[in-house]
């Protein structure tokens, strides 16, 4: 399957503050893939290297196979791509209509049907001027404009920030809708449920680097919570083993949440002769909650 | 018809699906023969991702409970195959560890046990 | 193209009309300056140069009043970019587009030149009508051939506006710094240097004008009287194909195209 995205060890500097730190990604074609992260991790840097809005400081990207830090390759990319940006904020003196209009001029592909289907279903009155709108009509004005561009790479950042929960299963049908067609669909959210629901991939970075990138079925399969507890007290060096991410010793108790290698660890822990073992399963929240204050 | 899966339970999405489907046939909702929403449909209406659905259809078909006509879509099978060696001796693991666990509560110890489970075969086959 | 066009026009339009009203305030002031003023006592009387509607026009609105008026709209007009749009947050989506940032910036700067032509041809109309009102007559091809060189010579005034704007982005910080930048040299070379040039009026008006010169012992011109874009922007009073000032102008754009070539550089290269 070819690479849509793909970046070989790209970096950004602002003076002495490493944004982004050798990041290695790769995102393939017709996938949903979710882009985890803190505020400040580097998740808007990088999608805004990938779009030459920010230059970067060394390493290489490219989109389609151009690359992201020539001029005119990066214009052949936002061509082919239907970016909505964290900031949903459009130009406040045009009605809805009046931008609507001003975006097709660029996409010779604009999908006209799809324009009409989404202007009623999100009730956007196409006279009223954005400045006008509130903040939900907004985003998904925003949301509108790249969805209709008709092409087949959407790079969203926070998609659903500020919308109700109706308005987020709707757009988020609307890219599920948009993947059944053959869309990629590179998104970052801080909205871990909705990640879950619909992504097949998971990257998540902290502080600059990469620190997951794996298919969905395979994190929410691989990662355990064990719980043991033992006949005598136990400390964390007992538990040196590959696949645990982090480990809560307390007393006979002990915590660990394991990302792979389940079965040997639960062997070690049976071989320590734990009184109780449970195991059980991570929600995506839980796992990166983890992965972060692991880091800190 | 199908309940939308939750995407924070430790079950994965594809494993909640498949138990729908399977419960769906089972409670009679779903009968031989009757046609499954397309994949597009199917992920649209849960708000899945279509790969998931792909997952399941393919995953049920392996297990002889959908049939997939090329052009057509998937269709509950006409005549459920019979599980697979490995699916019914896994099912057989499960019932048979929480058999002897279940009598090692009532006090039976292991040999107790065995020779109750002989018997029980012998006289099944005695009764045949 | 035409919807780059259209939004740049939209987010000038503003300054635009309020620059059409400036510019028909200053020609309507002289006007009336001329209708109502006996200027047959002014110093120009003295040289011998008649009382002529047409030479005053060129005085009080080319050489002065208009030109820094015209000037001054050019400048704000100039003041925009995509820097503007990191204060107001749709730079993400503008750079989204597929529209090279060199394109956003020299399709605006079309538009703003559009609109400071259109200030100065306005100019014409004005003149023309208010003219007719005092019941004054005068060149019309001399007021348009000076529309037209105003705006020749003033497209550097666009370009540092423009320049001032990336370096210094903010409304405010960008006028005063345009201002500082564009004001003050213009008005020191304004004190030391003759307003009129003895050699920009026609004959016989020059010789009598270089005698008096020389009775008041007034020095020659400096050498950074050549950096006196006000008087290339004037021109002389008769313009004609060999009294147009071709070095300056060809001078002027050179510079121009640099100070464009530089801004689209620092544009290029810079994050949002």
């Amino acid at each position: 399957m070819a690479a849509v995205i793909e970046t070989v060890e790209l970096k950004k500097n602002y003076g002495k503050h490493e944004a982004v730190r050798g990041l290695n990604l790769s995102v393939q074609a017709g996938s949903v893939c979710a882009f985890l992260g803190q505020n400040g991790a580097g998740k808007t840097t990088t999608i805004k290297m990938l779009l030459g809005m920010v230059h970067p400081s060394s390493g290489t990207g490219s989109v389609f196979g151009r690359r992201i830090d020539n001029e005119n390759d990066s214009l052949l990319i936002r061509q082919k791509v239907a970016f909505v940006a964290e900031d949903k904020r459009l130009y406040d003196y045009m009605t809805v209509e009046e931008i609507v209009r001003f975006t097709k001029t660029f996409f010779p592909r604009w999908n006209h049907d799809f324009e009409r289907r989404l202007m009623e279903q999100f009730d956007l009155p196409p006279k009223r001027k954005i400045r006008e709108l509130s903040k939900g009509m907004r985003t998904k004005l925003a949301l509108l404009l790249g969805f209709a561009r008709g092409c087949e790479l959407l790079i969203l950042d926070e998609p659903t920030e500020g919308l109700d929960p109706v308005a987020v299963e709707d757009v988020l049908q609307i890219v599920v809708s948009m993947t059944a067609e053959g869309t990629t669909v590179f998104f970052s959210s801080h909205q871990i449920v909705e990640v879950e629901q619909i992504a097949d991939h998971v990257l998540m970075i902290d502080r600059g680097q990469l620190v997951m990138d794996a298919p969905m079925d395979q994190v929410k399969e691989q990662y355990r919570h064990i719980q043991a507890v033992f006949p005598d007290p136990v400390d964390e060096r007992d538990f040196r083993l590959p696949g645990i991410e982090t480990i809560q010793a307390k007393g006979c108790a002990v915590s660990l949440v394991a990302s792979h290698n389940v079965d040997s660890i639960l062997e070690h822990v049976h071989m320590l002769r734990a009184t109780n073992v449970d195991v059980v399963p991570l929600s995506l929240k839980e796992i990166f909650l983890g992965k972060v204050k692991a880091r800190s | 018809m199908f309940r939308k899966p939750n995407p924070s339970s430790g079950v994965p999405i594809y494993v909640q699906l498949k138990e729908q489907i399977r419960h769906a046939i089972e409670t009679g909702a779903l009968s031989a023969g009757d046609q499954l929403p397309g994949i597009r449909g199917m992920a649209e209406t849960l708000v899945v991702n279509p790969n998931t659905v792909i997952k399941v259809y393919r995953e049920l078909e392996q297990e002889g409970v959908l049939e997939i006509r090329h052009g057509l879509g998937a269709f509950i099978a006409l005549r459920r195959r019979r599980q697979s060696r490995t699916e019914e001796f896994r099912d057989g693991q499960r019932l048979a560890r929480e058999f002897v666990d279940a009598l090692k509560e009532q006090g039976l110890d292991e040999r107790e046990i065995r020779r109750l489970i002989e018997a029980e075969l012998a006289g099944d086959f005695q009764r045949r | 193209m035409s919807a780059l066009l259209y939004k740049a026009w939209r987010e000038t339009r503003v300054r635009f009309l309020a620059g059409l009203a400036a510019v028909a305030i200053i020609c309507i002031f002289q006007i009336e300056q001329h209708h109502t003023h006996d200027f047959s006592h002014s110093g120009w009387a003295g040289l011998g140069i008649p009382d002529d509607y047409g030479f005053f026009l060129w005085q009080y609105l080319y050489v002065y009043f208009l030109q820094q008026g015209w000037a001054l709209f050019a400048v704000l007009l100039a003041l925009d970019g995509l820097i503007r749009e990191k204060a107001s947050g749709t730079v993400s989506f503008s750079l989204g587009l597929p529209v090279s940032r060199k394109r956003w910036m020299f399709t605006r700067l079309a538009v703003v030149l559009m609109e400071s032509a259109a200030l100065s041809l306005f100019v014409v109309l004005v003149v023309i009508v208010g003219s007719a009102v005092i019941h004054q007559t005068f060149s019309l091809s001399q007021v348009f051939l000076h529309a037209v060189l105003m705006v020749a010579a003033g497209v550097i005034v666009i370009a540092l506006g423009n320049l001032c704007y990336a370096l210094f982005p903010g409304n405010y910080r960008s006028l005063l710094v345009a201002l500082a930048l564009l004001g003050v040299p213009y008005l020191w070379i304004q004190r030391h240097v003759q307003r009129t040039r003895v050699t920009d009026l026609p004959e016989p008006f020059r010789a009598r004008a270089a005698l008096q010169l020389t009775r008041l012992r007034v020095p020659h011109q400096p050498w950074w009287a050549h950096f006196d874009l006000a008087h290339a922007m004037a021109g002389p009073w008769q313009l004609n194909l060999t009294t147009t000032p071709w070095v300056a102008l060809l001078v002027i754009w050179t510079l121009t195209a640099l100070v464009l070539a530089v801004t689209a550089a620092h544009g290029d290269r810079i994050d949002y």
